[in-house]
């Protein structure tokens, strides 16, 4: 067993409760489940980073659409927050795979739009300060005057993130985050990732990818979303979440060198082999 | 007849040039709290108006040859079609070229007029990405 760190579970920050959707006549979901709960640990703050893994086309990006609260599920609901709350359209950021950014605005000019969006509703003033603090924070204060497109991906990608988290904070949603970039980049966005979610004890970043190493080297669970087979094996319609690991508890979690160790790449070996019964 | 000409083809490239914005861009919208009339601002008319002038350049050029045209098939109306085809007709050939090269070097004058807006109103348009 890998050295398991201290570390306790509260109450519910996220809860997926028997989502499903059918869209045009079709099952995309069923019956999904899923619940983050808050992890305490001692002396600091601690966030969520769930990595969620499924073969291309199984309706992952449908099932981020609901939990982000951009589409409505057919059954079930999702639950948000301390209070459990149902659920809606900007309680939940999304870093789509393309980094979408208001191509029109300045780097600043996306953040202070972002920061006056926050349910806080902050005047034009205070979002400006809490942009140009932001900025600082991402190491990209030289560039609030640029536009999107003269900024690499790795720095659009950082923007993005950031506009997210002036607009409301606590839920990030990331598609394909490693998504083309070379091993420095990847790196860095494995410690953005642990960055954003050691700065606040509510933070939750559920993270797609198709790469088990890379959701397993930044998460401390990771959801398998997949389709079941009926006693001829043939696929039942519908994905649903099939299985969950928990790093915390396996010892995989919050440790930076994880990956080279014989545990990791012995549980790497093991959800990949699960992976492709999915 | 021109008007109408125009407006067929400007409608039909605004419209594709809509129906071309990709759902991450609504969505990223709507994750940043905006009510459907802000998506719609900020989105569709904000996030295409550099095309929309492009879509006006193309536009205004075809519009300037058809005017041409149009004023030749409507003579009554006068304009340069008309003179264009009355000097034709008379074989006034140096006046025939003289009027092609104003109607070319007024074309021209616009396209680059459009251009100059574009540039001063979405300086990012012709901005290219320094790290890819």
């Amino acid at each position: 067993m890998a050295n398991k760190l201290p570390y306790t579970e509260t109450y519910p920050l996220l809860t997926v409760d028997n989502v499903g959707l059918v869209l045009q006549g079709k099952t995309i979901l069923r019956e999904a489940n899923a619940q983050v709960k808050d992890i305490i640990r001692a002396g600091m703050k601690q966030g969520q980073v769930i990595g969620f893994l499924g073969p291309s086309g199984i309706g992952k990006t449908q099932f981020f659409r609901i939990i982000a609260g951009l589409q409505a599920p057919t059954s079930g609901k999702v639950l948000l927050g301390k209070d459990q709350h149902p659920v809606a359209q900007g309680m939940v950021g999304v870093v789509a795979q393309r980094y979408p950014l208001f191509m029109h605005r300045t780097v600043i000019g996306n953040l202070i739009i972002g920061s006056m969006q926050s349910k806080s509703c902050y005047g034009r003033k205070e979002a400006r300060e809490r942009a140009y603090a932001m900025l600082e924070r991402f190491k990209l204060a030289d560039k609030a005057d640029s536009y999107p497109s003269q900024l690499s991906g790795g720095q659009q990608q950082r923007i993005a993130i950031a506009q997210q988290m002036l607009c409301d904070g606590h839920f990030l949603l990331m598609d394909e985050p490693f998504s083309g970039l070379d091993l420095i980049m990847k790196a860095k966005v494995t410690e953005l990732i642990n960055e954003i979610a050691t700065m606040d004890e509510e933070n939750t970043i559920i993270v797609i990818t198709h790469v088990i190493e890379e959701a397993a080297s930044v998460a401390d669970e990771l959801w398998l979303m997949g389709r079941d087979r009926d006693e001829k094996g043939d696929i039942i319609p519908g994905a649903r979440i099939q299985q969950t690991y928990d790093l915390k508890e396996l010892g995989l979690a919050w440790q930076p060198d994880i990956a080279r160790t014989r545990e990791f790449i012995d549980f790497a070996a093991e959800v990949k082999q699960r992976f492709m019964t999915l | 007849m021109l008007t109408f000409g125009v407006t067929v083809f400007m409608t039909d490239s605004m419209v594709a040039e809509v129906k071309s914005i990709p759902l991450e861009r609504f969505d990223h919208a709507r994750t940043l709290r905006f009510g459907e009339w802000h998506v719609l601002y900020e989105v569709v008319i904000l996030g295409t108006i550099d095309r929309a002038f492009e879509i006006l350049r193309q536009n205004a050029a075809m519009a300037w040859m058809m005017l041409a045209m149009v004023e030749g098939t409507v003579r009554s109306g006068g304009g340069i079609g008309t003179l264009l085809l009355n000097q034709d007709k008379h074989f006034n050939l140096a006046l025939v070229f003289a009027i092609q090269f104003v109607i070319l070097g007024v074309g021209l004058l616009q396209d680059y007029g459009i251009a100059v807006m574009k540039r001063v109103a979405c300086p990012y348009a012709a901005l290219v990405t320094e790290g890819k």
